[in-house]
């Protein structure tokens, strides 16, 4: 049971490195990562009914010295839950954006580009289960290379331009988080994150190196900030979820800004403690900055006419929901946030595989005043927008609402600034993504013209699946929340 | 098609069967013997043939440079607003850059000024996790380097991150600049440019031809000695990879692909990660679940000592030596 997570890790990188020596098979490439990926999910989802039962985390000593010495795992409910959440996403959304691989990407290049995706898993599974500041900083990288090169592969030249945007800005953050990993070094001489945390405390209740150790708090929280798509350092994020292909936009959006914001996390409640942060003020600036995303997101995503961007945009504002819940620094509105993320993660992959869909049956138009119509001629990714725009604006029955109701209620006891931009925000939401509902369901003279798409299994599968997903978070949301109080208490 | 002579049909059903397939191979090569002109007269139809050609990898470039040629104009264009408007918002943003590096610089440059001083004894670093590294670590680990032993045997899982991230860059790299597979382009490069032939300078070549096979057993020197000396397999492949990027830099690409190129670059790497796998993953399940490994640590300063340290060390090399020649080698193919 306790080798689970350090297989995991392993499987995958294995299968990363069989998939390069493939060569031309990339039906095997497809096969084998579907496999990886639905292994890792149900060992993942073994762990949680033990963790439900047990409480408590494991920490695994990886080799054969302890922890300050060697490396560690840590992993507890929330940590499984979560590789269990990421691994499904991925597998539903290389599911169905399979057919806009095949078109996008050049066909001796699949492995290469199923390899990348396994690197991308191995990296999210170790950022979870890390318990080391440092090894969560080499997978940061792998992390970042591999998201970069998910959206370069169309190669197209607007896609290499948001590559050489994401890289530089991701490259820069990856810079900063070393900067402060190496000031954190030198004030406390440890890596470990239990260690870490004992030895902050102490130093800022004596009141020595106060001043690094906040500069090196604010480093990792902007760092990670650009990473994750915080509010100002959103500016990579349109430009690369827009131009990737499908399955890596899913992929970009549902799952790798979500690793880092778990690792920021960590680091705030783990390595700083979450009332240390508060006292330096960097708690209420990453509250702040997530209300501002919630509405300025929403503001850049009424303006644009690129349906793939004005998704892209409407993460911006999502990921200010999940960045204000942090910011609240109780477990209550971490919880929410976490739920939040939950939803966005399984929601926004389905709006951008729909959107796929969508611009496939309007001659690969991605401007939204060319899709009339083009929900009746693909009636899954109609449908499959239908639903993850009602999630999206907060319809009842939905996850989206589930969630906002859970954000609210936390929110309720801290005062009213949270509670007004989330009705703000929810209103700005229908304003954008209204219009496309109709536009794309209304009867379009020219229907005729257009080839009639014929309804992919693989594509119609996974759409169901992230739609009744969706459902269930909504109505059975109730009873994630209950795990995820649990989780973040041990955390 | 009822006037081709037998040979035409042929020719025409193997044209169709590859439409058909819709394969990206380059077509079968249809070869046309010379015909004498036969009293049917109907022997020159099927020359009407068009043979379907893929993008050729001038026409690619082309394409890449105009997208080149598009964002240096637009960026020129930015950059000439900014000087001759002083109210562009390009100059302010420009203004308000610098001004706020200028600030990073002041704060982080405040913040080294407060640590404490490096290397000194009583700095907090010097703490218990150093001072067992230092004193047990040729006990525990058999390595008289103690830095190999951080690294492959305390923290080896950092390092074999650490390894996948080289390995990460080269398949993002292969991808963005392997066009084809390599016995498809050999005409491809020769009609950019024709092969890298190497320099023709003769005391560059003497030199090289001299020092090359030194650098490469230094190399190995360095790898194979990791745990007994300063170096490993992350320098010492550095090393090997530097003399063969120097010997495909001399003496041209014919012959330096007699010892290796990208392809059996991703196998080697492919190779020595495996290998890295299996054995840091049998010493990570042993550990972590309470089980001696019977790994037999050696004696101390001789060459076959410090467990795995030895054969991880070549497993790192290798990897290394081939990410730095794999980057090399796809980077000047196409520029050259």
């Amino acid at each position: 049971m306790n080798n689970i997570p350090f297989i995991s890790i392993i499987i995958s990188m294995i299968a990363s490195i069989a998939m390069l020596l493939l060569g031309k098979k990339s039906k095997t490439a497809l096969t084998l990562a579907k496999g990886v990926l639905l292994v890792v999910a149900l060992l993942s989802l073994l762990l949680i009914p033990y963790f439900i039962s047990t409480g408590g985390s494991i920490t695994y000593m990886l080799g054969h010295y302890p922890a300050p010495w060697g490396n560690e795992l840590r992993f507890g409910l929330l940590e499984s839950l979560l590789a269990f959440v990421f691994c499904t996403v991925l597998l539903l959304a290389i599911i169905g954006g399979k057919n806009d691989i095949i078109e996008d990407v050049q066909s001796r290049k699949h492995n290469q580009y199923f390899a990348l995706l396994m690197l991308l898993l191995l990296s999210l599974l170790a950022l979870i289960y890390t318990n080391d500041i440092f090894t969560a900083y080499v997978f940061i990288e792998i992390n970042t290379l591999a998201s970069c090169g998910i959206v370069m592969v169309k190669e197209s030249g607007e896609t290499l331009r948001a590559t050489i945007k994401y890289l530089f800005m991701s490259l820069m953050a990856s810079g900063l988080f070393l900067i402060s990993i190496a000031l954190l070094y030198s004030v406390t001489g440890q890596l470990l994150i239990p260690s870490l945390f004992a030895s902050i405390t102490n130093l800022l209740a004596s009141g020595t190196y106060r001043w690094p150790i906040v500069v090196a708090c604010t480093l990792m929280t902007i760092s990670l900030g650009v990473k994750s798509a915080m509010f100002p350092f959103h500016t990579w994020l349109p430009d690369a979820h827009g131009t990737a292909t499908t399955s890596s936009s899913s992929i970009l959006s549902g799952v790798v800004v979500k690793g880092y914001i778990i690792l920021l996390i960590k680091i705030y409640y783990r390595v700083f403690g979450i009332e240390n942060i508060r006292q330096m003020g960097v708690l209420q600036a990453v509250f702040w900055l997530g209300i501002a995303g919630m509405i300025f997101g929403s503001i850049f995503a009424i303006r644009e006419k690129n349906l793939k961007r004005m998704v892209a945009y409407s993460s911006v504002a999502q990921i200010g929901y999940i960045y204000a819940g942090i910011g609240l620094g109780t477990y209550a509105g971490l919880a929410a946030a976490l739920f939040h993320m939950i939803v966005h993660a399984y929601t926004k992959p389905l709006l951008f595989t729909s959107a796929g869909g969508l611009i496939a049956a309007s001659k690969h138009s991605k401007l939204i005043a060319n899709m009339t119509g083009a929900g009746r001629r693909n009636l899954p990714a109609g449908i499959g927008f239908l639903i993850g725009t009602l999630s999206m604006v907060g319809v009842p029955l939905f996850g989206g609402f589930a969630s906002k109701v859970y954000l609210a209620t936390s929110a309720s006891e801290t005062g009213y600034a949270f509670l007004i931009a989330l009705a703000l925000s929810s209103f700005l939401n229908a304003i954008y993504y209204l219009p496309v509902l109709f536009r794309i369901f209304a009867r379009s003279d020219a229907d005729e013209e257009y080839e009639k798409e014929e309804a992919d299994f693989g594509y119609v599968m996974s759409i169901s699946c992230f739609s009744i997903i969706n459902i269930l978070l909504g109505v059975g949301g109730i009873y994630i929340m209950h795990l995820l109080n649990q989780g973040v208490q041990i955390l | 098609m009822s006037g081709l002579s037998e040979e035409g049909k042929k020719d025409v059903k193997k044209f169709t069967d590859w439409v058909n397939a819709n394969s990206e191979e380059i077509p079968p090569e249809i070869v046309y013997p010379p015909k004498h002109d036969d009293h049917h007269g109907h022997g020159h139809e099927h020359k009407e043939i068009v043979i379907p050609h893929e993008e050729t990898l001038r026409e690619k470039m082309a394409k890449r440079e105009h997208i080149d040629e598009n964002f240096q104009e637009e960026w020129q264009n930015v950059m000439q607003k900014a000087n001759d408007d002083p109210s562009s918002p390009e100059r302010w943003y420009r203004l308000a850059s610098s001004i706020g590096g200028a600030l990073i610089v002041l704060v982080l440059l405040i913040t080294v000024a407060n640590l404490p001083r490096f290397g000194s004894p009583d700095a907090p670093a010097m703490n218990e996790v150093a001072r067992r590294y230092l004193e047990s670590g040729l006990q525990e680990t058999g390595a008289v380097n103690s830095v190999a032993g951080m690294i492959l045997d305390y923290r080896a899982f950092d390092t074999l991150g650490e390894s996948v991230v080289l390995f990460t860059a080269t398949v993002t790299v292969i991808f963005l600049l392997q066009q084809k597979e390599r016995n498809h382009n050999k005409e491809d490069i020769e009609a950019v440019d024709g092969n890298y032939k190497g320099i023709r300078s003769l005391p560059a070549k003497v030199i090289v031809a001299i020092t090359f096979p030194f650098i490469i057993l230094y190399g190995i020197y360095i790898v194979l000695n990791g745990h007994l000396s300063p170096g490993g397999g992350f320098s010492g492949g550095a090393i090997i990879g530097a003399g063969l990027v120097l010997n495909h830099l001399v003496f041209g690409q014919e012959f330096s692909e007699k010892f290796i190129n990208v392809n059996k670059c991703k196998k080697l790497m492919a190779g020595g990660l495996f290998v890295y796998i299996a054995l840091k993953t049998y010493s990570i399940l042993t550990g972590a679940n309470g089980i001696n490994s019977h790994i037999p640590l050696g004696k101390a300063g001789s060459i076959f000592s410090g467990g795995l340290i030895f054969p991880l060390n070549i497993c790192v090399g290798v990897v290394v030596a081939c990410t730095v020649f794999s980057l090399y080698s796809l980077f000047t193919d196409w520029s050259s």
